[in-house]
């Protein structure tokens, strides 16, 4: 590059729009279109609100752009992922709807997608602006970025080629291993809502490895320019061969290029020359060049040209420009808010959606009534025939209907992939299995054959196989030779109707356990192995027991005091103990008796004793002067049982700590059976009865495990539904050890 | 050392160190979990809200400074300075070559111009070959189900 052409460079350098900006610090128009194009992509807002992802009729498109169809907002399909589902299942369905599109995206777009319109392309160009050292591009990024080529071989091909095709075993690798989009979209996005909360417990070693790749990916990138894209992504890597000859992209005008290089020098991309592979067609290099050589353009349409300098474009033509673009932006804008309204208003999928939630409604009213019959039924049995009242009906009838642990699953009934149906109902004295899978979900697959040696080894059991989608031509030709003969497979309708009724969520494979009385007992979206599978049945089969025993045998905890919770959250001392005569309320007597009498924190605890499980009994009036953590939890709530260690090693530690944990379900025996082998001998184990009369008085929600701690007053001091750590109980004992 | 570099090298070591410890966060939850799962708790989560809220609370205080530096960093116009400048790497440089020569040219040649009126005629044929051979569907299946390996769930 001569002297000359040097100092041309530099003096326009200073006047480039890019220059101008910047000093204003505007975002460019390149910057408007990429968070134009994000929300876009992700226009169902409602998601983010609700936690649950858009299931319409759009997600059979793909977005040009690296977008997770799992994120919430996402309104379309990753085109990557898609790409590796369509390779996985090529044995059987060949992958040419994904081909065409991205060879599509790409024949017309080229890498312009890479520059203008992804969101992790905007995400990261953000990260870069944090103001930090930059590592800038040299012959050892420029080596670095032919790695995406290896990604895109060995994970977007190779490995879902050679599992799906090869062994039948879905494996997206790139999704699985290594997309940071889909754990900050998808992960991030749907976890961060408490709908999804139970999503937490699927989180293993997966997601941990996608966690620090994400966090090693985001920190590349503050340092170094579009570290993803330039090194890993392999979407860029397959709009990149099309680059060359792509519809839209940046272009130069031989006759006016001189060769000087700035362009390629003051790239941040490891471009070799303008429009190659490696070009995002961002546009910077239009301001660069000092001789008017470069262009964006669309087939013959010029999108940005050189607009100062000898040879910038002449000012009517930059005027008419700058017109189709205002008019361009106006219709655009148009399509975003129409995009929005659609998709968060008015999409058919809403109006489905509420449909199967007012059928679900009819149907947990249908069986309340059934299940009243039922109880009536049972109670007049118990009266004539001991023997008989033991039948599951009589106890869980009195439950909530719904799917959580502890509720009455609605009854339903569905048409079986090998005909005749199923009906709920008729497999009450059994336990059940409903298990939620697809044909695309690699960790339901994974589990089924472990379905089936449990049903081989417990015949009694019921196991459900429910396909998550529409389509029983699919599933049966995929099944056909699997060899799981002893399950029932079924599919849900287009609606998925089923789901919706049974709250399950869109996360597969979903499980829910039912004893036999019907009582879900587990439910959760998390793969099961085979011993945990075992586990979950025998559970639900003591758990039968549990309840019978505790129904019949009047296991029930004597003192359980049957007040209503509104009585007990409003009541004065006097009123509490009227309302329950066996709760004597010793807090008139206390320093503290001027308090309301409730469960809320700064109220007084209403009075209540129980029998333990290991012999005596506790009253709480008797333990006041010293702190009293009341916990309630189950023995089929996996975060209860895993913090109740806590509160033994809370207990040796502070011996004056009074921990008292009740079963919130009655059943004495089961209780005792779950604790034997436990070694959690320092605490006090009771059951509530089956009225659930403490909880009630206490105002302790269904979702378990609920802690109430209690300063030496009685006074509460913490009262939620979460499940605490030792240092989390180690604290809230110190405190209200000090709030007295 | 300006100012500016302090401030810059501040923030990096700040970013450095979020990252570092969400990272660590990350692995002593799932180790711990390990450990409690290997000890036959089948049903231990490695993962809970109130974990990883746990984990997350210590690290917020850094999370909001490193952004409250990157905030006044940008007010400031505090950058590198050396990132905008033209790349002088030598190695780098030797392959560059006559760009006008290599460059996409503004017009197409013929060939290109074939080829791309061929891919698109590929790219349908493919869409519509896709849509009957079921792939459409295939799509909209895994699109419509939250897919736990990409999460990071599965």
């Amino acid at each position: 590059m001569d002297n000359t052409m040097k100092n041309e460079n530099k003096a326009l350098e200073k006047k480039t729009p890019e220059n101008k900006r910047k000093k204003m610090q505007r975002p460019g128009t390149r910057r408007l279109v990429q968070l134009y194009a994000a929300l876009l992509y992700n226009a169902n807002l409602k998601g983010f609100i609700d936690g649950h992802i858009y299931t319409g009729n759009l997600k059979a498109t793909c977005v040009p752009g690296f977008n997770c169809y799992s994120c919430p907002g996402a309104v379309a399909s990753c085109p990557l992922g898609s790409l590796q589902n369509a390779l996985n299942a090529a044995g059987h369905t060949a992958p040419w709807y994904v081909l065409g599109i991205l060879a599509l995206f790409g024949v017309i777009l080229g890498r312009t997608i890479c520059g203008w319109i992804c969101p992790l392309g905007l995400i990261q160009e953000l990260l870069h602006k944090i103001p930090t050292p930059k590592i800038r591009k040299s012959h050892i990024t420029r080596k670095l970025s032919y790695l995406k080529y290896v990604f895109l071989a060995v994970f977007v091909i190779a490995i879902p080629l050679i599992y799906g095709v090869g062994q039948g075993i879905i494996l997206p690798g790139f999704c699985k291993f290594i997309c940071p989009a889909g754990t900050f979209e998808g992960a991030v996005g749907l976890l961060q809502n408490p709908v999804n909360a139970t999503s937490f417990y699927q989180l293993g070693a997966v997601f941990t490895n996608k966690w620090v790749i994400m966090l090693v990916i985001g920190l590349a990138c503050i340092f170094c320019y579009r570290s993803f894209c330039r090194f890993i992504c392999p979407l860029g890597a397959i709009y990149g061969f099309f680059n060359r000859f792509a519809l839209t992209g940046v272009k130069v005008n031989p006759d006016r290029c001189n060769s000087c290089g700035l362009c390629v020098m003051k790239c941040q991309m490891d471009i070799k020359h303008v429009g190659d592979h490696e070009c995002i067609s961002c546009g910077k290099c239009i301001d660069t060049c000092a001789r008017g050589a470069i262009s964006l353009k669309c087939g013959k349409i010029t999108l940005k040209g050189p607009e100062i300098g000898k040879n910038a474009d002449p000012e009517p033509v930059i005027q008419k420009r700058k017109k189709i673009g205002r008019i361009a932006w106006g219709i655009a804008i148009a399509v975003l808010v129409f995009a929005v309204c659609w998709f968060n208003f008015i999409e058919p999928a809403i109006e489905k959606a509420n449909e199967p939630a007012a059928a679900a409604a009819v149907t947990e009213q249908a069986t309340v009534e059934t299940g009243s019959a039922e109880t009536k039924a049972g109670s007049e049995t118990k009266e004539s025939a001991p023997e008989e009242a033991q039948k599951p009906q009589a106890v869980a009838a009195d439950l909530p209907v719904g799917s959580a642990v502890g509720n009455l699953l609605p009854d339903f009934s569905t048409d079986l992939l090998s005909g005749g149906d199923f009906k709920l109902s008729d497999h009450r004295g059994h336990v059940v299995i409903i298990n939620f899978w697809g044909t695309t979900c690699a960790p339901c697959i994974a589990e089924l054959p472990d379905y089936e040696k449990l049903k081989v080894a417990y015949p009694d059991v019921e196991i459900l196989a429910i396909h998550a989608k529409a389509g029983a031509k699919k599933a049966k030709a995929f099944l056909e030779d699997k060899g799981w003969d002893h399950l029932d497979f079924a599919t849900d309708s287009k609606e998925k109707e089923i789901m919706k009724l049974l709250n399950v969520s869109e996360a597969l494979p979903s499980t829910i356990v039912l004893n036999p009385q019907g009582v879900v007992t587990y439910h959760a979206q998390a793969p099961l192995s085979y011993e945990k599978l075992e586990a979950l049945y025998k559970a639900a089969l003591t758990d039968d027991q549990g309840r019978v025993n505790g129904a019949v045998a009047e296991a029930a905890p004597e003192a359980a005091v049957e007040a209503a919770p509104e009585a007990a959250a409003e009541a004065t001392p006097e009123a509490a103990a009227e309302a329950a005569p066996e709760a004597a309320v010793k807090a008139a007597a206390e320093p503290a008796a001027n308090l309301p009498v409730g469960s809320a924190e700064g109220n007084l605890l209403p009075d209540f004793s129980t029998d333990l499980l290991n012999g005596g009994d506790f009253k709480l009036s008797d333990h006041r002067g010293h702190v009293v953590i009341l916990n309630f939890w189950g023995t089929t709530c996996a975060p209860c049982i895993a913090e109740l260690p806590d509160y033994e090693k809370l207990k040796v530690a502070y011996p004056d700590v009074e921990i008292l944990a009740i079963h919130a379900k009655a059943g004495a025996k089961k209780a005792k059976e779950f604790l034997e082998d436990k070694g959690w001998d320092h605490l006090d184990f009771a059951t509530d009865s089956k009225e659930k009369g403490i909880m009630k008085l206490l105002n302790v929600s269904e979702a378990l495990p609920s802690t109430i701690v209690l300063n030496p007053k009685g006074v509460v001091t913490y009262h939620a539904q979460a499940p605490l750590s030792y240092e989390k109980l180690e604290a809230l004992y110190k405190a209200a050890l000090a709030d007295q | 050392m300006t100012r500016k570099k302090t401030f810059l090298i501040v923030q990096s070591l700040l970013c450095a160190l979020v990252a570092g410890l969400l990272a660590a966060s990350a692995l002593c939850l799932y180790f711990d979990g390990a450990a409690k799962q290997a000890e036959g708790d089948l049903f231990y989560y490695m993962y809970t809200r109130e974990r990883v809220g746990a984990k997350l609370l210590p690290i917020l205080p850094l999370l909001f400074c490193a952004f409250g530096m990157t905030v006044s960093g940008l007010i400031l116009g505090v950058k590198d300075e050396n990132a905008d400048k033209p790349v002088r790497d030598e190695k780098l440089l030797r392959d560059l070559g006559s760009i006008q020569a290599k460059a996409v040219h503004q017009v197409a040649t013929q060939s290109e111009l074939y080829l791309r009126v061929t891919v698109i005629a590929l790219a349908v044929g493919l869409i519509v070959a896709g849509i009957l051979n079921g792939g459409l569907e295939d799509v909209l299946a895994k699109g419509a189900t939250i897919c736990t390996e990409c999460v990071g769930l599965g």
